[in-house]
């Protein structure tokens, strides 16, 4: 499933990054470290709906547009 | 002569965007560079240096970046200074609470074979999260050393310093083949996973973590203030809260200042004979320069607010909140901060937008910046307003204003990018720090230095230029046995230009008045109340008036002035072209000619439409 189907306070985990022609994008995300096998949970959506927060790790939070989290396939966990 | 043991050593600050460079680096050399709990605060690499243990250390804050892929300007920067200048220490300052991250720089950095140390900042906050880190394992797994500090408390910088000297004398010896991973491998994607691999590897021995993470407090404080119900609202009762205060609190000193300024000048002209003399220093200095100063204490109120904005982390908050809105009208939710910084001054607003990638956005947002209101037009708004709206009105009118300006520029940007500048928007991948608690020290010295600077432009460009108003507008001298009426101002240069130009303003509601105040406040905005300050007087000199007022009792009384030429006149105020520093900013920044003419005609043609529409409209009411 996409990142973008997680619920508000789902886990998951990175388990790939949909590179083809988003390469900019993925750049950007592996260097905030948005990488393959990394857990993350939804924390909220803004309030105009788009784009989302993310948790990583322990305490990090990063904010991302619906279309940068459509390339992120996760696992439910 | 030099002492053979007075040698230099040049050290580098590289770090994650937001991991506290600028703040190690303020207490270290000691200078009060901007902080601020945001990425992307440092723009321009700094130097600053002190001398210790017989050594002149040099040091040099970078921009923060993620990585040293060519992919940003700031990466290149950092990468290429690096690598051409060759650092004797690369400190790299590291957020303790986001440990994997941040050291993905680190690993590249130790790609490059660089002499680093490592100063893991924000240590307090990691013990706080009840974090234990092995240092000595981890510094062995990395192959340099590592000591915790605590920057904006000046905890541990002792023994950075020490650490500096020994790397430089080479009694500590960095390890560089400590990588467990081919760096020359050619796919990036795969070089970035080793990374991260060789890095959780290193961190999973050496670092413990809570099992149950605490509910942090910016988990709390988010839930409230970046809900989605309450988010927007929440923004707008901050930026209301900030203008009834700069209005509100600001008053009360504005009022002794302006009573002392009413006190000065009945003295001045009470012991100078009357004369030339006594009438530049009254109606052309007094009252020029004394009206810019008495708005001091709500500029310093205005800035207070958005240092406090900068300072505790909000910022990142309300560019995540009006991110779609941003997004819908082209640009990028980091487009805001540096709108929101222009409420502050344009000058570093322009410098900003340097932290956005795309050209396109780039210079779309550097186009609207002029409509966020300026600390220097803070005060010909509350002149006008405190002329000539009920009190209890004010702060809401102020508040009104700026919305209105954030208004046009975002129906501007629209615009912009939809028929001049079209593009994608660039990605929006951006942090939300914690939240902080600004040092109140820091606080009150950025209010210090702004207070100062404000001073220095009333002393320099502001008594210049009122002095300069005080001459135009007062020679020629009108001639006893002028036939027919006619004032001593009309007569003067500054009247007949100002009578040339009124058939532009006129459809505005505007007189050659403030026609000349206008213009004149091309050089700076402050300047159109010393000028209106200037030719008030002089007007108040000609009707021989004996009891000095203060200039807004003196524009109130001025018929000129009804409410839809006082709402054009804010209106145009707002929009117009910030002051000639700014603008010199705008053109170094945009590098073109064509941008800088783009600006300054698309600025003033846009503040003279919208003067009109509200001047038309507000005549249909009132």
């Amino acid at each position: 499933m996409l990142l973008t189907e997680l619920d508000k306070k789902e886990k998951a985990r990175i388990i790939k990054i949909n590179r083809q022609d988003r390469a900019e994008i993925a750049v950007r995300l592996t260097d905030m470290g948005l990488v393959k096998g990394v857990q993350l949970e939804l924390i909220r959506r803004a309030p105009l709906g788009d784009p989302l927060e993310v948790k990583t790790g322990n305490f990090l939070l990063l904010s991302l547009r619906r279309e940068e989290a459509e390339i992120i396939e996760v696992e439910k966990l | 002569m030099k002492k053979p043991e007075n040698k230099e050593i040049l050290v580098a600050l590289a770090g994650n965007p937001n991991s506290g460079k600028t703040s190690l680096f303020n207490s270290i050399v000691g200078t009060h560079l901007k902080v601020g709990n945001y990425p992307g605060v440092t723009i321009e690499k700094t130097e600053g240096a002190l001398k210790y243990g017989g050594y002149k250390i040099t040091f040099v804050d970078l921009p923060g970046t993620y990585s040293l892929s060519p992919y940003s300007p700031e990466e290149v920067i950092t990468r290429n200074f690096i690598v051409e200048e060759k650092p004797d220490v690369v400190l790299n300052v590291v957020d303790g609470t986001n440990l994997e991250r941040n050291l993905y720089l680190t690993t590249q950095i130790m790609e490059l074979g660089a002499n680093m140390l490592i100063a893991l900042n924000m240590y307090d906050e990691v013990l706080q999260q009840g974090t234990k880190i092995d240092f000595k394992q981890l510094q062995k797994m990395l192959g340099c050393h590592i000591v915790p500090t605590i920057a904006t408390r000046k905890d541990g910088l002792d023994k950075l310093l020490e650490h500096i000297v020994k790397i430089y004398e080479r009694k500590i010896v960095i390890a560089k083949n400590k990588l467990g991973y081919d760096p020359q491998e050619k796919d990036p994607a795969v070089l970035a996973e080793s990374r991260y691999a060789f890095i959780n590897g290193a961190v999973k021995e050496t670092v413990e973590y809570l099992d149950k993470p605490l509910k942090t407090l910016t988990d709390w404080i988010d839930a409230i203030f970046i809900n989605r119900l309450l988010g927007i609202p929440i923004f707008l009762f901050i930026m209301w809260a900030i203008f009834q205060l700069t209005f509100k609190l600001g008053e009360y000193p504005m009022g002794w200042v302006e009573s002392a300024i009413v006190f000065l000048s009945e003295f001045v002209s009470g012991v100078l004979p009357e004369g030339w003399f006594s009438s530049l220093l009254v109606d052309g200095i007094i009252a020029g320069v004394g009206g810019v100063i008495s708005f001091l204490p709500s500029i310093l109120l205005l800035f207070l607010g958005i240092s406090f904005l900068e300072a505790t982390g909000y910022m990142a908050r309300a560019a995540f909140v009006v991110d779609k809105l941003m997004h819908k009208i082209g640009l990028h939710g980091k487009s805001f901060i540096p709108m929101l910084t222009g409420f502050g001054c344009s000058v570093p607003a322009f410098m900003a937008c340097r932290t956005l990638k795309n050209p396109a956005d780039r210079i779309t947002t550097m186009l609207i910046i002029p409509f966020m209101s300026c600390g220097a037009k803070l005060p010909v708004h509350l002149l006008l307003i405190g002329a000539f709206f009920p009190e209890r009105l004010s702060g809401n009118m102020l508040f009104g204003v700026y919305m209105f300006g954030i208004l046009v520029a975002l129906l501007s940007a629209f615009l912009l990018k939809k028929f001049l500048f079209k593009g994608e928007s660039e990605p929006f991948v951006m942090e939300l720090p914690p939240y902080r608690a600004p040092t109140i020290g820091y606080l009150l010295i950025q209010m210090w230095i702004k207070a100062q600077l404000y001073l220095k432009k009333a002393g320099t460009i502001i008594l210049l230029v009122s002095i300069i108003m005080w001459g135009l507008t007062s020679f020629p001298s009108l001639p006893e046995d002028y036939p027919g009426e006619m004032s001593q101002i009309e007569y003067s240069l500054a009247g007949r230009a100002g009578k040339f130009i009124e058939p532009v303003i006129k459809p505005l509601g505007f007189d050659w008045k403030i026609g000349i105040a206008l213009v004149s406040g091309v050089a700076a905005k402050e300047v159109v109340v010393s000028t209106l300050g200037t030719i008030y007087a002089l007007d108040d000199a000609d009707i021989e008036d004996e009891e000095a007022t203060a200039l807004k009792d003196r524009i109130s009384s001025d018929p000129v002035f009804t409410l839809p030429t006082v709402l054009a006149l804010l209106v145009f105020i707002l929009l117009y072209v910030p002051c000639l520093a700014a603008t010199a900013v705008f053109h170094k920044e945009a590098g073109s000619w064509r941008y800088t003419a783009l600006y300054f005609g698309y600025s003033c043609g846009v503040a003279w439409l919208a003067a009109f529409v509200v001047q038309r409209i507000s005549s249909l009411f009132f």
